[in-house]
């Protein structure tokens, strides 16, 4: 299995597009662009 | 991060969840679970790629930790509903500041290796106190 690249403090954030529950793109420098952000990736829904 | 909602609030910090599966699944886990958090969801999963979240394998997600870790959240009342997604994807979290700066990165090992969210904060409220 290939490793990932982690990301540390001091990186620059990825952005990318999600789906927001009504099933629009959002991107996700626009929730940062408010302030700071507590960002969880989740294993799944449920 | 429903439970530490208020103290995450207070300290500055906006809250947001990503997971695998498709909107409806994080309008029912949002509604349910986390009314107070915003859920998106990446199912590509393109966004887990590249902040660098990876799979566990079958012997790491079975591990005695995270057998623990599982045993801890059922003893809180958490109860596994229905899985959506990759059940071998490991969860991550991250504070990213204004600027779009990675300020903080925690790699789960395990499925249920997550911060302890009140040290987190604390740690957060620090940072904004030196600075």
């Amino acid at each position: 299995m290939a490793k990932a690249n982690k990301l540390a403090p001091g990186d620059v954030a990825p952005d990318g597009v999600c789906l927001n529950v009504d099933g629009l793109p959002v991107e996700l420098s626009t929730f940062w662009e408010k302030g700071p952000l507590l960002l969880t990736f989740l294993r799944h829904f449920g | 991060m429903e439970l530490h909602h208020a103290e995450i609030e207070t300290a500055g910090l906006r809250t947001l969840a990503i997971g695998l599966g498709e909107p409806k699944h994080a309008r029912h886990f949002g509604g349910k679970l986390a009314p107070n958090v915003e859920c998106l969801t990446d199912e590509k999963p393109t966004l887990y790629e590249a902040f660098g979240i990876e799979k566990g394998n079958i012997l790491r997600l079975l591990a005695p930790d995270a057998m623990a870790a599982g045993a801890r959240a059922a003893k809180q009342g958490h109860r596994q509903g229905e899985a959506t997604g990759d059940m071998q994807r490991l969860p991550g979290t991250f504070i990213i500041d204004g600027q779009g700066i990675v300020r903080y990165a925690y790699y789960g090992k395990h499925a249920g290796d997550q911060p302890d969210l009140t040290e987190l904060v604390n740690w957060w409220l620090g940072q904004k106190a030196a600075a």
